[in-house]
C-alpha cells in the first residue's frame, strides 16, 4: 500500500506530472539514470532534420528533440537514421524497436512519425503518440506565371515539380488517370526541386507544406502556397508525432507530458517560427 | 648460322623466355577464362564458364560413386556476421577465393581449408541493401581477385596477400546504390551491373580495365540515357540507349526508370556478346508509366568492345508485378529438327522459360516452368509479347478514399518463379536444371501508407505458398520442347545455385541445410549431406592431386527470411551459419 505514495513522491521529485505509469518504467529509468535521451530523426530531411553547412545536424525535429530532453532534465543524443527504401514500418523497426543489422538505431524515441489509428494497428511493436503538428500536401506557385491555381487542370499545360517518390509525386502522376504525367518534372532531392521553382524552371512545386515553406523562407512576394485544389485530397493530411517501443508506457507518458508542456508555454511555436514552418494543430 | 648447336641454344633460350613471360604474368589470363570449360583444375569465373552453363566435364564423382562423397574440410567464416552465404567460390592454383556476407572475402588453401588471408571491407553504417548483406562472388584476373561491395565499390586484391591493389567507386551508396553480384572479366574488362532499391536507381552495365579499374565504357539500360566510352583518354558520350527518350515512357519517368542490373551478366564468345538481364521498372505502380518501359525486365546482348546494345528481348513489358528480368542468360547449342541453333536459355522471374536465338534475340519458345501463372496464358511467338490475362494489381490512386483496394491474387509472387539462384545446363543430357519456387501473392492497394514520415500511396502484399508440402522445385527442362523431364520437391524455397557434371550429376543446396546430388537423367536423389545451416550458395567442382572435389558455402539468409507472410512459417526454424564445405570421395 505504501508503494504508491513513494513512487508518486519520487516522480514529483523528478519534476514529472501524474500521468507517468507506475509499472515497468525501464526505458524511462535508464534515460534518467544515464541522463541521456536517444532521439532518432531522419537524415537529409530539411527543414525537419538535416546537416547544416558546418556538418552539424539541425532542423525543426532536432530542436523539438532537444527541447523534449531539456524538459525531462536530460541531454539529447541524436541518432540520425537513413529513410528505408520501402516503408515507414522499416524505419520504425530500425529506429525504435529492433535496430538495424548494421548496428545503428534502436533509439529511445523517434520523431516525425505519423500518428494515425490505422497505421498504429500495423505497427504493434511501437506506440505512436503526442502529435505535435499536422502536415499536408500543398502546392507553391509563381503568381506571375500562374494567375490562379483553382484547379489541377492548370497542369495539363504548365509544368509542376515534385521530389521523386513522394506523395505529391504519386498523386500527380496517378490522378485523373495520368492526365498530368507529361508535365510532372521529377527531382531527386527537395533542394533541387526548390531551386527549380526559384529559378523559374518550373512555375509550381508540390510537396509537404513544411518543405515548401522552408524552400521559400520569407520570400513570399512572388510565390503563393496553397492546398491542393482538388476534391478527395483530405487523406493527404496527417498528424506528425513520435514513437517509442510499445513496452515503454512510462517513457511514452513522460515524453507526452514534456511535449504538452512545450506546446503550452509557447516553446513549440517558437521552434516552428524559427524554421519558417506553420504550426498547424494536430487533428483529433 | 645453321649450326645445330646454335639452333638448340636459341630454342632453349626461347623456351626460357616463354617460361619467364609466363612466370611474370603468373596469373589468370583472358585465354584461360575463355577456355575455362577445359580447365578442370580451376574454377576461374562466375558461372563456372563465361556462358554460365555451370557444367564440369569431371566424372570421378558420378552417379555410381557419389555415395562415397565425404567431407574433406570445412571452414567457418567466424564472427557474428552469420547471414546469407550466396557466393560461388573460385579456385585457382590450389587457392580458393570465396566471398561472404558483409562484403568479406576469404582466401583458403584449397587442399586443407586453412585460411591464407581475409579481407573485411569497412562498410559505412548507412548502407541499406534491400535484400540481406550477401555477396555472390569474385572474378580473377592476372594476380588479382576482384569483387563488389555493399557500399557499391569494386575492390581488387592481390591473390597472394589480400592487399588492396585498386578500388573504384561504382556508385554512391548514399543514393541507394549497392552491389552484391559477381563481376566477370571479358577480354581484360571487368563487367559489372548495379544494384539498388527504388530510390531512382537507373540500371547500367560498366566495363573497367581489369588491371587498373579505370572505366572504359558505361551503358545505361534505360531508353534516353547516353552511354559513355573512353576515347583518347577521355570519357565521352556514346550513342543514346534506345535511340531517344520517351519512345516507351511518358513524361520524364524514364529518368528514374529502374532496370537495375543487379545480378550481373554472362558472356557468349561465339557471338561476342555480354548477355545480361535488367530489373523491374520504377515506380512499381505500372499505371504511372504507360508504355513498354524499355529496357526494363529485358534480356540484352551488348558488344564488349563498345557497350552498344546489339539486341534486346523484353520478357515483361510495362511490368506491374515486380518481375525483374535479371535472370542469367545461359548460352547453349539447341539441337532441334536436326539443326544446331545458337541459343540462350532464361528462366524468368515471371515463370516462363525462354529460349532465344542468341545471334539476334528472336524468341524461339517460351514455356511455363512453374505450375501457376495468373498474369499471362502464354507468349505469342510471332510478336514475342506475353498474352496477358489482365489480372494486374489495381491503381492505388483509385483507393485514395481511405479504403483498402481490391485484393488480387497473383502468381508467381514478386520473388519469382525463379529468383537470383543460377540454373545449370548439361550438354550430355541436353537438359537445364532450374531451381524454381511455387508461390503467389495477395497484392492490394493501401489507401495511405507512410514513407519517411509522410503519407504515401503504397501497396500491400502477402506471399503465399501454393502447396502444403513444398515451395521449392528443382526442375529438369528440355529446352527443345519445354517439357519438364523430372522434378524434385523441397519443403522450403530453393535459394541456391546448381552445378551439373559429366558424372551424370546435379548438385544443389537446400535451406534445410543439405547439399544434395541427383541423377541428372532421372532426378533420383543419390546423396545428401547436412552442412549445419541453409545452403543458398553455388556449388563448384575441381580436380586437385588426381582427386575431384566439390565445394559449397553454407549459411542461411538472403531475401526469403526478410519477407513474412505464410512463407515465414516454413522457414522460421532454420538456423544461420557461415562456412565453406569441401567434399571428396572416401578412399578405403
Amino acid at each position: 500500500m505504501n508503494r504508491i505514495p513513494l513512487a508518486a513522491g519520487l516522480l514529483c521529485a523528478l519534476g514529472l506530472g501524474a500521468g507517468v505509469a507506475l509499472a515497468n518504467a525501464d526505458a524511462l529509468s535508464t534515460v534518467r539514470e544515464k541522463g541521456v535521451l536517444r532521439v532518432a530523426v531522419y537524415k537529409d530531411f530539411p527543414p525537419y532534420s538535416y546537416t547544416d553547412a558546418n556538418g552539424r545536424m539541425t532542423g525543426l525535429d532536432v530542436e523539438v528533440g532537444r527541447a523534449l530532453a531539456e524538459r525531462m532534465g536530460v541531454a539529447m543524443s541524436l541518432e540520425p537514421i537513413p529513410a528505408s527504401d520501402e516503408s515507414m514500418e522499416d524505419d520504425l523497426r530500425n529506429a525504435v524497436w529492433k535496430g538495424h543489422y548494421m548496428g545503428w538505431g534502436a533509439a529511445d524515441v523517434m520523431l516525425h512519425v505519423p500518428v494515425n489509428a490505422d497505421f498504429q494497428q500495423r505497427v504493434d511493436k511501437v506506440t505512436l503518440f503526442a502529435p505535435y503538428y499536422r502536415e499536408l500536401v500543398a502546392i507553391a506557385y509563381d503568381k506571375d506565371k500562374i494567375p490562379d491555381l483553382n484547379s489541377l487542370d492548370v497542369f495539363r499545360k504548365e509544368k509542376v515539380g515534385v521530389e521523386m517518390r513522394t506523395v505529391a509525386d504519386q498523386y500527380l502522376i496517378t490522378t485523373e488517370s495520368g492526365a498530368y504525367i507529361n508535365n510532372v518534372r521529377h527531382f531527386r532531392t527537395p533542394d533541387a526541386a526548390c531551386a527549380a521553382l526559384k529559378s523559374g524552371e518550373v512555375p509550381a512545386l508540390a510537396a509537404q507544406r513544411g518543405q515548401l515553406e522552408y524552400c521559400l523562407g520569407g520570400d513570399r512576394a512572388r510565390f503563393v502556397v496553397t492546398t491542393v485544389p482538388a476534391p478527395n485530397v483530405r487523406v493527404f493530411e496527417w498528424n506528425v508525432g513520435m514513437a517509442v517501443r510499445a513496452s515503454e508506457p512510462g517513457l511514452r507518458d513522460a515524453l507526452g507530458d514534456a511535449m504538452e508542456s512545450l506546446r503550452q508555454d509557447g516553446t513549440l511555436q517558437k521552434i516552428f517560427d524559427a524554421n519558417h514552418v506553420s504550426l498547424n494543430a494536430p487533428a483529433h | 648460322m645453321t649450326d645445330s648447336r646454335f639452333l638448340k641454344h636459341r630454342l632453349a633460350l626461347g623456351v626460357a623466355m616463354l617460361l619467364g613471360t609466363a612466370a611474370a604474368q603468373a596469373g589468370v589470363t583472358d585465354e584461360m577464362i575463355m577456355n575455362a570449360d577445359k580447365d578442370t583444375q580451376n574454377v576461374l569465373t562466375w558461372g563456372i564458364t563465361l556462358n554460365g552453363q555451370r557444367y564440369s566435364p569431371l566424372k570421378a564423382i558420378n552417379a555410381d560413386t557419389v555415395k562415397d562423397l565425404v567431407p574433406a574440410w570445412a571452414f567457418s567464416y567466424g564472427d557474428e556476421k552469420q547471414r546469407g552465404q550466396e557466393a560461388q567460390p573460385l579456385v585457382y592454383n590450389g587457392r580458393m577465393f570465396v566471398t561472404a556476407s558483409y562484403s568479406r572475402l576469404f582466401a583458403l588453401d584449397a587442399r586443407t581449408g586453412q585460411m591464407l588471408w581475409k579481407y573485411e571491407h569497412r562498410l559505412p553504417d548507412a548502407i541499406l541493401p534491400c535484400c540481406d548483406v550477401i555477396n555472390r562472388g569474385a572474378a580473377l584476373y592476372g594476380d588479382l581477385v576482384i569483387f563488389a561491395t555493399l557500399d557499391a565499390q569494386l575492390v581488387a586484391l592481390n591473390q597472394e596477400t589480400g592487399k588492396v591493389v585498386w578500388k573504384q567507386k561504382l556508385d554512391n551508396y548514399k543514393d541507394g546504390y549497392s552491389n552484391s553480384a559477381a563481376p566477370i572479366v571479358v577480354k581484360g574488362l571487368v563487367i559489372t551491373g548495379v544494384s539498388g532499391g527504388e530510390f531512382g536507381v537507373v540500371g547500367r552495365v560498366d566495363a573497367r580495365d581489369a588491371n587498373t579499374g579505370k572505366l572504359v565504357w558505361s551503358r545505361p539500360v534505360i531508353e534516353g540515357f547516353p552511354g559513355k566510352i573512353l576515347k583518347d583518354g577521355q570519357l565521352v558520350d556514346s550513342d543514346i540507349t534506345g535511340g531517344a527518350a520517351n519512345k516507351t515512357w511518358p513524361g520524364d519517368m524514364w529518368q528514374m526508370g529502374g532496370g537495375a542490373t543487379w545480378l550481373g551478366g554472362l558472356y557468349d564468345a561465339e557471338t561476342d556478346s555480354i548477355l545480361i538481364g535488367t530489373g523491374n521498372p520504377a515506380p512499381w505502380n505500372a499505371h504511372t508509366r504507360p508504355g513498354d518501359n524499355l529496357y526494363t525486365a529485358s534480356s540484352l546482348a551488348i558488344d564488349p568492345a563498345t557497350g552498344k546494345i546489339k539486341w534486346h528481348y523484353q520478357t515483361t513489358p510495362n511490368d506491374g508485378f515486380d518481375f525483374d528480368g535479371v535472370n542469367e542468360l545461359v548460352s547453349f547449342d539447341l539441337h532441334k529438327d536436326g539443326k544446331v541453333i545458337k541459343a540462350v536459355g532464361k528462366a524468368d522471374r515471371n515463370g516462363f522459360f525462354y529460349v532465344l536465338d542468341r545471334t539476334d534475340g528472336k524468341l524461339l519458345s517460351a514455356t511455363p516452368f512453374v505450375t501457376k501463372q495468373t498474369w499471362a496464358t502464354g507468349v505469342d511467338l510471332k510478336t514475342g509479347r506475353p498474352i496477358e490475362t489482365g489480372v494486374r494489381p489495381g491503381d492505388p490512386s483509385k483507393s485514395a478514399d481511405g479504403k483498402k483496394g481490391e485484393t488480387v491474387f497473383s502468381a508467381p509472387s514478386f520473388l519469382g518463379g525463379k529468383n537470383w539462384m543460377p540454373m545449370a545446363y548439361n550438354k550430355d543430357t541436353g537438359l537445364f536444371y532450374v531451381p524454381a519456387n511455387e508461390w503467389g501473392m495477395d497484392i492490394w492497394n493501401e489507401p495511405i501508407s507512410y514513407k519517411k514520415g509522410a503519407a504515401y500511396l503504397g501497396a500491400g502484399f502477402t506471399i503465399k505458398p501454393l502447396y502444403e508440402d513444398y515451395i521449392g522445385a528443382l526442375r529438369a527442362i528440355d529446352p527443345a520442347t519445354g517439357k519438364i523431364v523430372w522434378e524434385y520437391h523441397n519443403p522450403a524455397p530453393l535459394w541456391g545455385g546448381v552445378l551439373t557434371t559429366a558424372g551424370n550429376l546435379v548438385f544443389t543446396g537446400t535451406p534445410e541445410g543439405f547439399l544434395k546430388a541427383f541423377d541428372a537423367k532421372t532426378g533420383k536423389e543419390l546423396w545428401k549431406f547436412q552442412t549445419g545451416s541453409g545452403v543458398v550458395g553455388c556449388p563448384v567442382t575441381w580436380e586437385m592431386d588426381g582427386e575431384q572435389y566439390i565445394g559449397v558455402p553454407s549459411g542461411w539468409g538472403g531475401a526469403v527470411p526478410l519477407w513474412g507472410g505464410e512463407v515465414a512459417k516454413r522457414i522460421q526454424h532454420l538456423s544461420q551459419g557461415g562456412s565453406m564445405w569441401v567434399f571428396k570421395l572416401h578412399k578405403s
